[in-house]
């Protein structure tokens, strides 16, 4: 697949290029859970990734951070961040850009943070990782950080620890680390997954506010159709290790283009349904990527379904300003209009 | 289904309820007993389940719901309170009886993977409460009933040789309700059901759990976190905030005139369906993190009128503001309302 085209105009920040994470080489077939996956992401906009599990979303997320886990590894396809690419880079020049450049947050806050140091103490650290300052100059940042985030007291707050906070104050300190560096571009896998809703709404506001004081680009990684629909622009739906459609967000949700991401919206329990009418479920189970069917990964699923779509992968589709990698896209278009 | 059923001569009577929860309370003792720290984890709930009815019972986390669902099937035991089972308190029955009641009510727990022994094929685990209940049953009827409850949840025969580990996350689901339904039980509990599985397979749970209900006549307790879900499966709901339901109502009642901050604010903080606009946010303040329970109504260091005396001072009861809905608030009001007067209280 051609890699996505580059605008010399835009302003892309981060740009994977046909990534691709194989599993355990030493089989004959390699499993393949990304299969050749290429997005852009341009400063202060906010690219939602969404999947199921399994879909390939949270690897590929690792991926451009170059930590995936040991079976795992990147076996094709070119990570460039502000030009740079990411996979040339020694493990040294990697960690300086973990953290500096480019961020993450990840779901479950308390697994990422230290259960021993108070969270001021690691902030500050974390500052210092990135910037030659002292420790005293650095611990009054953190706690500046951690105003900007919305904790109350800080001064008081940094010298407690992580068992100390709730979920989501917890989350609020990830976050204050994550931007401790002025990154360029923040990856936010599942940040509200384990959170409350109140909570998750309250997380979801800060990460907008910052995104744009900063002007951070944002790669939002998640299962939640709706949450990536009220806080990307563009969103790219991953299915069986493929980016099956992209689009901005308000296309994708008002006409999706590939049978999927249209299965998947109808079959979202939402809150304007009617109850007395089952609701219209995708049957069937998300494919493992050591079993994925052939063709269109898609396929056994799909009620458009044809003979050609078991025998012959689908090629991307452009149909206005979307992209659906499905061998009907026009036709399905068409005949929903 | 409603609560009233028909008698022989036609007329229609009110049936009594399969359970009736009254005045449950249970507390927890933080450290030693002296310490005096406690945490209300269900405290003062009562409700009414009725026949082939879903009763909702939303929260977030800390709220009490699961505590309030392990006691509903005596995998618990209350500080004071009772449930009534078709008559019988069942925190005062014997062990038999106990044993009895147990196949009347069973439980389908949130994570499919962790609530199944992953030593043990789907067979040997839908036919595990057959063994221990029904001993008398011969191995022959036991494989014939299984595989009608593999066929009732939508496996196929197959699967029944499979381990949870070869399946996805919503066949394990489906082999939790095969399992749940082994015994025919009337009351199921569904302690976030669907919360763990994918998107696309949530709704065929969904469909199946209503399906099996109407089918089977069963009684749903249906424990979630998910608004959205709630109104799809129950008729009435409760929604509980740190131990106490601080408001209760039909599914029309809450969803189309909800009278708590509470309420209002788990409405809003719901991300709109794809294409529509969110609606003026309500913003709660921040939880206390002290763990103590709050004095006076225990909602109002997070309300936006929680600056209020009375809200800080007097625990409001539950109160009737329309026939069958209740509410636990000073100011209950509607959404519109609540936020023209949230932004004229004094910061």
């Amino acid at each position: 697949m051609s890699a996505v085209a580059v605008d010399p105009h835009t302003d892309i920040v981060l740009e994977a290029r046909n990534l691709v994470v194989e599993f355990a080489r030493d089989r004959e077939e390699p499993v393949r859970p990304v299969r050749g996956v290429s997005f852009a992401v341009e400063r202060a906009r906010r690219l939602g990734i969404v999947g199921e599990s399994g879909s390939g979303k949270s690897l590929t997320a690792l991926a451009l951070m170059r930590l995936l886990p040991g079976r795992a590894e990147l076996a094709a396809g070119e990570v460039l961040l502000a030009g740079r690419d990411l996979t040339q880079l020694d493990e040294r020049q990697m960690a300086r850009v973990r953290g500096g450049q480019m961020a993450i947050v990840y779901q479950d806050p308390m697994s990422s943070l230290n259960p021993l140091q108070t969270v001021g103490h690691q902030v500050t650290e974390a500052i210092r990782a990135h910037e030659s300052v002292s420790r005293h100059e650095a611990s009054d940042r953190a706690i500046e950080l951690f105003r900007d985030v919305g904790i109350p007291n800080p001064e008081r707050r940094a010298e407690d620890y992580p068992h100390e906070f709730s979920g989501g104050m917890r989350q609020r300190v990830m976050i204050a680390m994550a931007i401790c560096a002025n990154p360029e571009v923040l990856i936010a896998d599942e940040p509200t997954t384990a959170l409350d809703v109140t909570t998750q709404a309250r997380i979801m506001d800060l990460l907008t506010r910052l995104v744009e004081e900063r002007r951070m680009a944002v790669l939002l990684i998640t299962h939640d159709l709706g949450l990536a629909a009220s806080f990307c622009d563009d969103v790219h739906v991953m299915y069986g290790g493929r980016i099956v459609e992209r689009g901005t967000a308000a296309e994708v949700f008002r006409s999706p283009l590939h049978p999927y991401t249209e299965a998947l919206l109808e079959s979202i329990c939402r809150l304007d349904r009617p109850i007395d009418e089952p609701i219209t479920a995708i049957g069937g189970q998300p494919p493992l990527p050591q079993d994925l069917p052939g063709g269109c990964s898609f396929h056994p699923r799909c009620p458009h379904a044809q003979a050609r779509c078991a025998a012959e992968a689908p090629v991307p589709i452009q149909v206005g300003d979307q992209v659906a990698e499905c061998h009907f896209a026009v036709e399905l278009k068409a005949a929903r209009s | 289904m409603t609560s009233t059923a028909l008698q022989p001569d036609g007329t229609a009577r009110a049936e009594a309820p399969l359970v009736s929860v009254e005045a449950l309370t249970r507390l927890f003792h933080l450290g030693s007993r002296r310490s005096g720290r406690v945490v209300h984890a269900v405290d003062d709930v009562s409700f009414v389940l009725a026949r082939g009815e879903t009763l909702g019972l939303v929260g977030e986390s800390g709220s009490g719901k699961s505590t309030l669902a392990r006691l509903m099937l005596h995998l618990d035991t209350p500080t004071a309170g009772r449930v009534v089972f078709e008559g019988v308190d069942i925190f005062e029955t014997t062990d038999s009886e106990l044993r009895k009641l147990r196949r009347e009510m069973q439980i389908v727990f949130q994570d499919p993977f962790a609530s199944l022994n992953q030593r043990k094929t789907v067979e040997q685990i839908i036919s595990f409460p057959l063994q221990v209940h029904q001993p008398s049953l011969g191995r022959k009827e036991r494989s014939a009933r299984v595989h009608e409850l593999i066929d009732l949840v939508g496996l196929r025969g197959e699967h029944a040789r499979a381990y949870p580990r070869q399946l996805s996350g919503g066949q394990c689901q489906r082999v939790s309700i095969a399992r749940a339904l082994a015994l025919g039980p009337k009351l199921v509990v569904l302690d976030e059901a669907v919360s763990a599985v994918d998107v696309s397979i949530q709704a065929q749970i969904l469909n199946l759990l209503k399906d099996l209900q109407s089918r089977l006549g069963l009684t749903y307790l249906f424990v979630t976190h998910d608004l959205a879900v709630v109104r799809y499966m129950a008729s009435s709901i409760a929604v509980m905030y740190l131990g106490r339901i601080v408001e209760q109502g039909s599914r029309e009642q809450l969803f189309d005139a909800p009278r708590h901050p509470y309420t209002h604010a788990l409405l809003a903080a719901i991300p709109p369906p794809p294409g529509v606009e969110s609606p003026p946010a309500l913003i709660l303040r921040d939880a206390p993190t002290t763990g103590a329970l709050p004095t006076g109504c225990r909602f109002h260091p997070r309300c936006p009128l929680g600056r209020r005396e009375i809200c800080q001072t007097v625990e409001p009861p539950l109160q009737e503001v329309a026939s069958g809905h209740t509410v636990a608030c000073h100011f209950p009001q509607s959404a519109e309302s609540l936020l023209v007067e949230a932004a004229r209280e004094p910061e």
